[in-house]
């Protein structure tokens, strides 16, 4: 039989009429690689990735960056509310004793055990942090996002913006290119925080970044327990 | 027994979750595609999930390798998609072609489509006009990148029975792109019949190919 032949005449490149060329382009275009909407589920299949597999050790951290995002908008508000505490300083931290259980543990440092990262990449992200510190900014999600983007930027710019979860911090910023220049205008707006003691900085700021998926204590940290609506009511 | 550690999906039965994603991202679109043109567009993504729910629940008793994981993916899609239209109490194929073509994208689209003029949408559309067996067959082999042996696994048939079909799929698609090619020019009538039966099936091929070439230029 011939088609495997067939189908290596189709090669971009290889002889043939014009027909055979049309056909190529056809099955490239059929072909091509995967667009932002073709992926626009992925969340959720990740999500029911990590409710399936059994328990494990905690990945590292940067691979986690962009569910911690997602994790972010969810717990944004009490978490921004924490962390400006934090930052204020200990007295703020005391005078805030009705935080909520987890996130009360998290404010005191305790369970702090994400594993260790490059000091440049936990620079990266206690600049974007201290861009969601104060209680004026306008859409801490984005600020999330950004702290995402910031560390998935050494995989290389271009792939972690095609991640679905990258859109709104796209049109937020404009176009792809600008996105860089928005986090950082973000992290370094004026008028937050401009820089903390240094002691404090790894204690206070860590917290906030700990309520992870995969953790199964925190209620309302976990975006969506259930598989997507009406894709597995009939199994 | 770990002889290819580094295959995604070994990793992501281990737990890796970025393993995971990368295996998503390299086999879902190439699924969609296919489940779209066996139950249409408007229904593919959610067999597609339906699809990837039961593939992370078996995931831990799947043995082999990653191109073992993409023809198991189109096996549990193709068979979610024709539980789907058992739901559904209708036909595959028909309505996604000439849903796809009212849809096709204008130049919008041209980013991650740059390969060619012939966008992803029509390409699928016409794909979509061909009997069941030989769309099937061209999209295993080309969007889902199986072999013929692989495709015949997914669809119950040998791999002679696949070639068969493929070529011959290539050979009709060939034929339409001819005819629209030597048709250049004329416009086409506005509605592109629906092809919506297995009797039409045949009239629908020219037709609606055209209609989705001319939309192609």
């Amino acid at each position: 039989m011939s088609t495997d032949r067939t189908f290596d005449q189709l090669r971009p490149g290889a002889p043939g009429g014009p027909a055979q060329h049309q056909l190529a382009d056809l099955l490239a275009a059929a072909a091509a690689p995967a667009r932002v909407e073709e992926l626009a589920r992925e969340q959720d299949v990740m999500v029911a990735f990590r409710q399936a597999r059994p328990a494990q050790t905690p990945v590292p951290r940067r691979q986690s960056m962009i569910k911690l995002a997602l994790a972010k908008l969810l717990t944004v508000k009490v978490a921004a509310a924490a962390a400006a505490a934090t930052v204020a300083g200990g007295a703020a931290l005391a005078a805030t004793g009705n935080i909520p259980g987890p996130l009360g543990e998290l404010g005191s440092g305790e369970l702090r055990q994400a594993p260790a990262e490059s000091a440049a990449e936990r620079a990266d992200e206690a600049r974007a942090e201290a861009g969601g510190v104060g209680e004026a900014s306008p859409s801490p999600s984005l600020e999330g996002l950004c702290v995402a983007y910031l560390a998935a930027i050494g995989e290389g710019p271009g792939e972690a913006l095609e991640s679905p979860a990258f859109e709104a911090l796209v049109s937020a910023a404009g176009t792809e290119d600008e996105v860089e220049g928005f986090c950082d205008g973000l992290a370094e707006r004026p008028g937050d925080v401009p820089s903390v003691e240094p002691d404090t900085v790894p204690t206070d700021r860590t917290p906030v970044e700990l309520p992870k998926p995969e953790d199964p204590g925190p209620p309302g940290t976990i975006p969506a327990p259930e598989p997507p609506p009406g894709t597995a009511t009939d199994r | 027994m770990k002889t290819v550690t580094d295959a995604l999906v070994h990793r992501a039965r281990d737990g890796d979750e970025e393993a995971f994603r990368a295996l998503y991202r390299a086999v879902h679109p190439g699924l969609l595609r296919y489940l779209r043109v066996l139950v249409g567009t408007g229904d593919a993504e959610d067999v597609a999930s339906e699809t990837w729910l039961q593939l992370v629940r078996d995931l831990s008793s799947f043995r082999g390798d990653d191109d073992a994981f993409r023809a198991w993916a189109a096996t549990v899609g193709r068979n979610r998609a024709m539980d789907h239209l058992r739901r559904q109490q209708r036909r595959p194929v028909a309505d996604a072609a000439v849903e796809s073509l009212d849809e096709l994208p204008g130049g919008d689209d041209t980013a991650a489509g740059a390969l060619s003029a012939i966008s992803t949408d029509a390409a699928l559309a016409l794909i979509a006009t061909l009997p069941a067996d030989q769309a099937e067959a061209v999209l295993l082999r080309v969007v889902m990148g199986l072999d013929a042996r692989a495709a015949g696994r997914v669809l119950g048939k040998r791999a002679g029975a696949v070639r068969v079909a493929a070529h011959r799929g290539l050979r009709r698609l060939a034929e339409v792109l001819d005819t629209a090619r030597a048709e250049t020019g004329d416009a086409p009538a506005t509605a592109a019949p629906t092809a919506a039966d297995d009797t039409g099936r045949e009239a629908g091929v020219t037709d609606s190919g055209t209609a989705a070439l001319k939309e192609m230029r």
